[in-house]
């Protein structure tokens, strides 16, 4: 039924080739909001004077989206597809909305594929609500411990605030040149450990050359490669959120649960947001132990239910090392002995045994 | 070109050479006007028994859940953050209605939609050439390229209704077996029953659109071969094998350039505010694969021997 007469590729399909090369090409190297690789001249800045204008920014209102990439090369763990909340942010790319209106008022809500979590902190209430599950929860927080923001680095700010604290003696700090994140131009603000002995190679802070609002922070390993994490905004506004974003009124039908002001914190992630605070929030609750100091720093887990759980962990990940059982990612080295003590910290395997030995 | 002599008799034309030949060809230079061919090849897509078979089974789907959810669904049960491979909005259909329409397309959209894309996008040319119809189309001086734009269109057109029929069947069973009301967004806000309704239909747009690219593949298929189930089978082969690619965490670095990467960006309409980037993405990713695979099928059927 069929005669088919062959004969060379005809010029025709051309077309469809040159349209997918155009395409390939525009999407590879055109522009794009988040990884923009143009230099915008802008005045000299010494690094002195760019850390002095972050410090005293004041992004009192402020919308965006920001997105979250991280990187820390541990094994894919079962079960993430489920995944919803702030878990989520360990790996991955990740994207969240972010409102903020003053120090009281901050929304934050982690979007994944037909769901989403948020945060709502308005005044002394904070509330989580989880579209998966479609449940609230609800608590206030005392006064003294109000700054919620502090404790879910989820924004280019809170990643920056706690690298400006690390600025001293132990880190060397210079400007990186200039570029552009989400449509600002910015500087880039190099912060780099003078000691041996950490995993981080670089932490650099993008500041908005106009408002020394940072718009991203990206974190290098010394192992190379992609950043271990990336967070930066892909699109940001100045403008006052909208009215009523902050009235959170729980949804009907959803399940809430009142929380002690304790458990009403958000369920931070185990992520570092930055060096410095290495996985801290997690174990916050019962006050973990700080050893050493600035870009070496350990966290000491305290005991007890939380850290029962990861000695079950450390010994299905882990590698038995003397003393105990070491994971190793690209940022962060966790250090299980066997007296069932846990030690993390982004510092390579011999500082986190010697420090870990010493206490 | 208008070989007109090669005309048949009567009995093996497609309706679409039969409106055609008896209402402009005949007796005018004028090549029939595209209006008329894309209204005949909608009669030809949509009066088959098969279109009418598969559109059924889709309006089964939100039946099948909405039964489930009702009558065998234990609340709470999936409370705790949702284990992997369970449905979404499971826990708020259950309190509104309209949350099925939303189950039921992000149940569909994954396979059974593309499936029945591909049947028709599959169909489209080969059929023609298998039934002997697609030499007496061409000499009709409706011209190769013409007759694409009109197969294109059916496609598209089945693609909406498609969706259309998941989402309107599942807006009854909702309204039937589940109290209706305001709407809860994935946010955490709340919206009126009103503007729920025009962001579901601004969903189901959204889902038919992310449909054209495999359409496209589709049509481009169909002119490759004279066996219909072959080119069905190969589009809903590329469906199963794009979706296997996209299980694959270690090939994440190819998965912003499939076709399905942005097929649930329809999610982001349920939020407040609506971010856009990833829906305007989706729709430039529809438009690239259309552009692509429709200039392929257009290059192989304006070049191809057309024999049946």
């Amino acid at each position: 039924m069929t005669r088919t007469t062959r004969r060379s590729v005809p010029w025709r399909f051309a077309v469809p080739a040159a349209i997918a090369a155009a395409t390939v090409g525009a999407v590879t190297f055109g522009p794009s909001a988040f990884a923009d690789d143009s230099h915008p001249g802008l005045p000299e800045q010494t690094a002195e004077q760019l850390v002095a204008k972050v410090a005293a920014a004041r992004a009192d209102a402020l919308t965006g989206t920001v997105r979250i990439d991280t990187d820390l090369g541990l094994p894919a763990l079962p079960g993430k597809a489920g995944g919803n909340g702030p878990q989520a942010l360990l790996s991955g790319t990740n994207k969240l909305q972010v409102a903020l209106d003053g120090p009281d008022r901050q929304r934050i809500g982690i979007m994944s594929d037909l769901a989403e979590y948020n945060v709502i902190h308005n005044g002394r209430d904070v509330w989580t609500y989880d579209s998966r599950a479609h449940a609230v929860t609800h608590g206030t927080f005392d006064h003294g411990r109000s700054d919620v923001a502090s404790l879910v680095p989820t924004t280019p700010q809170d990643a920056a605030r706690q690298l400006l604290d690390l600025v001293g003696p132990t880190t060397d700090v210079r400007v990186d040149g200039t570029g552009r994140v989400a449509g600002h131009d910015v500087y880039k603000l190099r912060f780099a450990p003078k000691a041996q002995g950490s995993l981080i190679a670089a932490a650099t802070v993008f500041v908005d050359a106009k408002t020394g609002v940072p718009l991203r922070v990206t974190v290098d390993t010394v192992k190379g490669g992609k950043p271990a994490i990336d967070i930066g905004f892909e699109n940001v506004s100045y403008d006052k959120p909208a009215a009523g974003t902050f009235d959170f009124k729980p949804p009907a039908g959803a399940r809430v649960e009142e929380a002690t002001p304790n458990e009403a914190r958000p369920e931070a992630p185990g992520t570092p947001g930055t060096p410095g605070t290495p996985a801290a929030p997690t174990g916050e609750r019962a006050e973990p132990g700080l050893l050493g100091e600035g870009w070496a720093t350990v966290v000491e887990l305290p005991a007890g239910g939380e850290a029962k759980d990861a000695t079950g962990l450390l010994g299905k990940l882990g590698k038995p090392v003397p003393g105990g059982t070491l994971i190793n990612t690209r940022l962060l080295n966790v250090l299980g002995t066997d007296s069932g003590r846990i030690f993390v910290g982004a510092v390579d395997a011999d500082t986190l045994q010697r420090i870990a030995a010493q206490r | 070109m208008s070989p007109t002599d090669a005309l048949p008799k009567t009995g093996v034309l497609s309706p679409a050479f039969r409106y055609s030949a008896d209402k402009e060809a005949f007796g005018s230079e004028r090549p029939p006007r595209l209006r008329g061919l894309t209204r005949s090849e909608l009669r030809l897509v949509f009066l088959r028994p098969r279109t009418a078979a598969m559109l059924g089974f889709l309006a089964f789907v939100p039946v099948m859940l909405g039964v489930a959810l009702r009558y065998f669904h234990d609340g709470g049960s999936s409370g705790g953050g949702g284990g992997g491979g369970s449905m979404d909005f499971v826990n708020q259909v259950t309190g509104n209605g309209l949350f099925l329409v939303f189950a039921s397309l992000a149940a569909a959209l994954p396979f059974f939609l593309p499936m029945t894309v591909g049947v028709v996008a599959g169909d489209s040319i080969a059929g023609e050439a298998h039934a002997g119809t697609l030499r007496y189309l061409l000499v009709a001086p409706a011209g190769r390229t013409r007759l694409l734009l009109v197969k294109f269109a059916g496609v598209l057109a089945f693609c909406l209704a498609a969706t259309l029929t998941v989402a309107v069947s599942a807006l009854v069973v909702g309204a039937a077996l589940f109290p209706m009301g305001d709407v809860p967004l994935l946010t955490g806000d709340t919206i009126s029953m009103g503007e729920a309704s025009w962001r579901a239909l601004l969903i189901a747009l959204c889902v038919a659109a992310s449909l054209v690219g495999l359409a496209a593949i589709g049509l481009f298929v169909s002119t490759l071969t004279t066996v219909p189930v072959a080119a069905m089978a190969t589009t809903v082969g590329v469906v199963i094998v794009t979706a296997i690619l996209t299980g694959i965490p270690q090939l994440s670095a190819i998965h912003p350039w499939l076709f399905t990467d942005g097929w649930m960006s329809f999610g982001d309409l349920l939020r407040s505010p609506i971010p856009t980037d990833e829906i305007i993405r989706n729709l430039g990713v529809q438009t690239a694969y259309t552009a692509i695979f429709g200039a392929a099928a257009w290059a192989r059927m304006t070049e191809r021997d057309i024999t049946t």
